[in-house]
């Protein structure tokens, strides 16, 4: 799965650790999450479409191989 | 099914879903590495020194166990949904080991004590409960870091 969160944090001048303390989990997670390692939850999901004002399906999008 | 019944079937289903939930607070991870570490020292005096009775062996045993299992259920200072996802992997991971340990390594055993002592040792064939449970959660536990630092 293909995620713009780098690209939507960099249009809200916000960092992994800014992103993380709003949503409530670790910088680690958010890095995990911007690289592709983890597939968040639908809440987590949802939250960070809340911040970053946008859907979830702008946000995530999938690949041919999910 | 009627009202009542539904009532008490979601009320078991909290409970249960409480259960699965539950962890140790983050300061137990601390005190059961000085149990454990305390629990292997004291095996390892009281075999030097004094000599080890079986009582005394399985009081530092279940001392080691109750340390490992601390740090295993105990909560991460930065506890999420990842690590709640890498947890279950480890744990799923360790269980796994412990099924192949438990089958392979009496074989192993027994292996050796064929080659060193070119006859049959049945004693040690039996693999312990403290032997299984050590491995298993010592693989649960660093595998667990493992993931941790990897993600």
């Amino acid at each position: 799965m293909q995620n713009t969160i780098k690209v939507e944090r960099a249009i809200k001048n916000i960092t992994q650790d800014e992103l993380a303390k709003q949503i409530g989990v670790s910088r680690q997670t958010i890095n995990s999450i911007e690289k592709g390692r983890y597939v968040p939850s639908t809440i987590l999901a949802l939250k960070m479409a809340k911040i970053f004002e946008k859907t979830v399906n702008e946000i995530f999008k999938l690949e041919d191989t999910d | 099914m009627n009202n009542t019944t539904n009532k008490i079937i979601e009320c078991e289903r909290k409970k249960i879903h409480q259960l699965f939930g539950f962890q140790l607070h983050h300061k137990y991870k601390l005190l059961g590495l000085i149990i454990a570490i305390s629990g292997l020292c004291c095996l390892f005096i009281f075999r030097m020194s004094v000599g080890e009775t079986e009582i005394v062996r399985e009081v530092f045993r279940k001392l080691i166990l109750i340390g490992l299992l601390m740090i295993s259920i105990s909560k991460d200072k930065e506890e999420d949904e990842l690590t709640i996802t890498l947890k279950a992997q480890s744990y799923k991971f360790a269980f796994i080991c412990g099924v192949f340990y438990a089958i392979v390594q009496p074989f192993i055993n027994f292996g050796v004590a064929f080659l060193f002592s070119q006859k049959e040792n049945n004693e040690l064939l039996q693999l312990g409960d403290f032997q299984l449970l050590f491995f298993m959660l010592i693989v649960q536990i660093m595998l667990y870091t493992f993931l941790k630092l990897s993600r």
